[in-house]
């Protein structure tokens, strides 16, 4: 091999700077004395350089658009007070479990683990009248108004609250209300509140990243999807299942196999085979929205909760929801827009959004998609105007 | 939280041009630029607090771009990645990898000049890459990455990357080779 040829040899090192400094030298040396590769190191170059260019490509609309969207959908980072909103949480809780194979079971006295010991701070917190997030109401209406009210009077430290049907059918349970919590002040998780005769049961979601804060038992048993761990705190029976990208927790005074129930699913879902799922139940007749928009000081926060009953208030699987807003102006202008797309299998979807503190509309205007989970998924468009709303379509 | 949105942007702004760039051509499908980078920036905002700080945020970017992407991608199930085993790491310039040495010889020679002419087609050359080539060329020329902040993005031995670079020039190459005969400027 001659001189030249190794020296081309290294030409990729030598151009892209990645070649040692003695190597570096040897080659410059030969640069000196050799016009020949002189040239062709010096076109290489150029060739990658006028490529480089062609393909170089700047878009600052997209970006600008891009940029001014993340700042003011700001996703789970909104705080207030020691609360953390999460921006669009699927909580899946009872029913909902496709198909379970297996399910195992551990007992363990007692763990010690921190967010374990908030779950259960927060379900004893609803059991003391001051802070119970219970709303009882006959229709969404009435519900909604109580809601407003509450709101309105700064009295509750928590964020929605919605629910006025029981939540599975006529098994004994009833669907007391929910809220957006912070445990540790860094996992936001959503609890519901249920009651199984006199006795609350919560049930909260958090994602699946937050495990690793959960005793190391809880932790090496959720590894799998669909297996439930079980454990005691104080008082409170816990179940725990993960399911896809959230962790579903149960705790209440009561009998570990109800608990386990709820995260169980009963006659509502069946596989029909490995790739479609399909409810055996009647199809969703009523979508459910209820949202406000909250004030904290010059931000204005839309918050909601949707989901999908049929008619015999069982609630319906969503895989996908898209919920756009806009502020209007007095002259119809759009202000602001927010749009998200979340695919996810879910039966309860809540929202929260923060409007930028320089957008100052006259109107705010919703429209959310959904589509159910059935064979056929149709798109549903409810359309919610004014504030505050409770929004319902067929 | 203002703070920490405006040192994210802050971080983010200089590196528009390369960010853009490595989203749209490693995106299978173009359409989806948009949302892909909002996607990119979402994600990357989510864990910036994982982002040690002192370390290389365009790096750490990156490689949240390349995942980011690589899902949207497998969407598209449009490149079955046929991987021909990887040949010497050293292997040398695309010059021996080029069936035609002659006009190679030919288009290094040539003012180059023709390329703003064939600028559609030389982009859309990036498509006769497979993934790991495309995302390997445009992190070193796009995002001026080296090799072993490519290797460290891209979870891959060093060697790999050479072998990917490498390669991926050769065929960028071939390609315009191609064009340019194809226009007659060869």
């Amino acid at each position: 091999m001659s001189n030249c040829d190794k020296i081309r040899q290294e030409i990729n090192l030598y151009l892209d700077n990645e070649i040692s400094p003695e190597k570096k030298q040897v080659i410059e040396n030969h640069l000196r004395d050799c016009p020949a590769c002189q040239t062709l190191f010096a076109q290489e170059r150029r060739l990658e350089q006028k490529l480089v260019e062609i393909i170089t490509s700047d878009d600052e609309v997209i970006w600008n658009r891009s940029i001014a969207l993340l700042k003011t959908q700001n996703r789970e980072f909104i705080t207030r007070k020691t609360m953390v909103l999460r921006y669009l949480v699927p909580v899946a809780a009872a029913a909902l479990v496709m198909v379970i194979s297996g399910i195992l079971f551990v007992l363990l006295p007692n763990p010690t683990s921190d967010l374990l010991a908030e779950v259960e701070k927060e379900h004893q917190s609803i059991l003391n009248p001051g802070v119970q997030p219970i709303f009882k109401a006959d229709s969404p209406d009435e519900l909604f108004r109580q809601l407003g009210e509450q709101y309105d009077g700064e009295q509750y430290d928590f964020n929605i609250s919605a629910g006025y049907e029981c939540l599975i059918g006529n098994k004994g349970y009833q669907f007391k209300g929910g809220r957006i919590i912070s445990l540790l002040k860094k996992h936001s998780a959503t609890q519901m509140v249920i009651s199984y005769g006199d006795t609350p049961i919560s049930i909260l979601v958090l994602l699946e990243k937050d495990l690793s804060d959960f005793p190391k038992s809880a932790q090496s048993y959720l590894t799998k999807s669909n297996e439930i761990y079980q454990t005691k705190f104080k008082d409170s029976n816990c179940a725990m299942v993960r399911l896809n990208e959230n962790i579903i927790c149960a705790m209440g005074a009561v009998n570990p196999e109800i608990l386990k129930q709820l995260l169980i699913p009963q006659t509502q879902i069946s596989a029909k085979n490995n790739s479609s799922r399909q409810l055996e139940s009647n199809p969703p007749s009523t979508a459910s929205i209820y949202g406000y928009v909250e004030n904290e000081g010059d931000n204005q926060i839309i918050n909601f909760v949707f989901y999908m009953t049929d008619i015999n208030g069982n609630f319906w699987l969503i895989n996908k929801v898209e919920p756009s807003f806009q502020v209007i102006s007095k002259s119809g202008d759009i202000l602001w827009q927010d749009r998200f797309k979340k695919g996810c299998w879910s039966i309860l979807w809540t929202y929260s959004t923060r409007i930028p503190d320089n957008v100052k509309g006259e109107l705010i205007k919703g429209e959310l998609i959904v589509r159910p989970v059935i064979d056929k998924a149709e798109q549903l468009n409810i359309t919610i105007q004014d504030t505050p709303w409770v929004g319902e379509g067929k | 939280m203002k703070d920490r949105m405006d040192s994210f942007v802050s971080l983010l702004t200089p590196l528009r041009k390369s960010l853009i760039g490595y989203i749209r051509y490693l995106l299978w499908n173009k359409n989806d630029l948009e949302d892909a980078l909002q996607n990119v920036l979402t994600e990357a905002y989510r864990k910036f607090g994982q982002f040690n700080k002192g370390t290389n945020f365009k790096n750490w970017l990156f490689q949240v771009a390349s995942f980011t992407v690589f899902n949207m991608n497998r969407r598209y199930e449009k490149e079955t990645v046929t991987e021909r085993p990887l040949i010497n790491a050293m292997e040398p310039i695309a010059v021996e990898l080029l069936q035609n040495e002659e006009d190679y010889q030919k288009l290094l020679n040539n003012d180059l000049s023709f390329l703003k002419k064939v600028s559609d087609e030389a982009k859309a050359s990036l498509n006769t890459l497979n993934q790991k080539e495309r995302s390997v060329f445009l992190l070193h020329s796009i995002g001026e990455l080296s090799y072993a902040e490519i290797a460290d993005t891209l979870e891959m031995p060093i060697g790999s990357v050479m072998s990917y670079l490498s390669r991926a020039r050769a065929k960028l190459r071939e390609q315009l080779i191609h064009y340019a005969k194809e226009g007659g400027y060869l």
